[in-house]
């Protein structure tokens, strides 16, 4: 049985991947109905398991929409090789900010936050759910904080320090 | 006034959270369905020929046994999807009445006559139409439950090859419950029609 705590994590990663809370919340229940359809399978760690599935579930309904913005970042793949999720440890943020911040952000932008600053996650375990090398989950952290970096450089009231 | 990322994301998530309408219909949806097997492959190495010989064997058992080789029943769940979402999607009714022995009549062109179920109950039958499960035509009833929602019906000749095994009530099985989209259907087999009843999970718990 998955507690109501363990649903609210799960709606709040699919709030992170979408922003639309109805379609989150539609996200969570396919997720949910996928997984109990019968037979249903015992899983020793269900909300990765059931990540995972919000977001193939995302995937499949919204990138084909063209509303999941995806984002190349080969060019600064290099530089990013020596940062870790921790980086954003000191990053300060204006707290009224926040709904500016998470419209300011990508999907996988906000989805990385989400994994790391509410889900505790590390870089790898990030990089392991997402499906993606552990370098490219790097590059969008480094871009992740330039970028903040540049928008508090070109709008002063952003609220972002570096 | 500035915090750390972290603390703000924590926040701002923090605030975020289903209703208790939406909780309670999540809830409703485990409630009928436990896991039955643990699936811990990568601790037995064999376990993927195990698999295969186990599939070798039912696959030959199938055309040993008359029995069906699944004990569950593999298509209740895109059963049920087609009917939830009809159910969601309800296009206007065809004929209308309460009586069901009216009602059918309507159903001329169907390959099976409509019939009456006693595990159709608590309801007030408010009309008919025509659709179709996996392709099969099939007559399609609405009924308003005792909660006042407006639940659909769905009856087809049972088809094992197109169906997959569904319990058949005259051989004393019991309803499959499969949820799709937040809605329980229930699935059976009677006198050889295959029904498929939507339930409103919230008001069942």
């Amino acid at each position: 049985m998955i507690s109501k705590e363990q649903l609210n994590r799960l709606y709040r990663y699919a709030v992170s991947l979408c922003r639309d809370r109805d379609h989150a919340y539609d996200l969570v229940q396919n997720s949910l109905a996928r997984y109990l359809e019968p037979p249903v399978r015992v899983v020793e760690d269900l909300v990765p398991y059931l990540f995972t599935s919000i977001r193939n579930g995302y995937i499949d309904h919204y990138r084909q929409r063209q509303r999941h913005t995806t984002v190349e970042l080969t060019e600064d793949y290099g530089e990013a090789s020596d940062y870790d999720i921790r980086v954003l440890e000191t990053v300060m943020v204006n707290e009224r900010q926040a709904e500016y911040l998470m419209d300011f952000l990508d999907d996988q932008e906000r989805e990385i936050l989400f994994l790391w600053g509410v889900e505790g996650y590390s870089t790898q375990e990030v990089a392991d759910l997402i499906d993606m090398p552990k370098g490219t989950v790097l590059s969008r952290i480094h871009r992740l904080r330039q970028r903040m970096f540049q928008h508090k450089a070109r709008e002063n009231n952003c609220g972002v320090c570096l | 006034m500035n915090r750390s990322l972290k603390q703000v994301t924590r926040s701002y998530y923090d605030e975020i959270s289903l209703s208790d309408t939406q909780l309670q219909q999540l809830m409703a949806m485990q409630q009928a369905t436990e896991p039955v097997s643990e699936r811990k492959v990568s601790y037995w190495p064999h376990a993927g020929w195990a698999c295969a010989l186990l599939v070798l064997v039912l696959w030959g058992a199938q055309w040993l046994l008359v029995v069906p080789v699944a004990e569950g029943y593999p298509k209740a769940y895109s059963i049920a999807r087609e009917v939830v979402d009809n159910h969601f999607n309800r296009k206007p009714l065809e004929t209308r009445g309460q009586n069901f022995s009216q009602v059918r009549q309507y159903f001329s062109q169907l390959q099976f006559k409509p019939i009456f179920s006693d595990r159709v109950s608590g309801g007030w039958l408010t009309g008919g139409r025509y659709c179709s499960l996996e392709s099969i035509p099939a007559a399609q009833f609405r009924l308003q439950d005792s909660q006042g929602q407006e639940q659909t019906w769905y009856e087809v000749d049972y088809n094992p090859e197109v169906f997959g095994p569904l319990p058949d009530v005259d051989k004393g099985a019991e309803p499959v419950t499969v949820y799709a989209r937040g809605v329980a259907v229930d699935i059976w087999v009677e006198r050889g029609v295959l029904f498929a009843v939507t339930r409103d999970v919230v008001t069942q718990y």
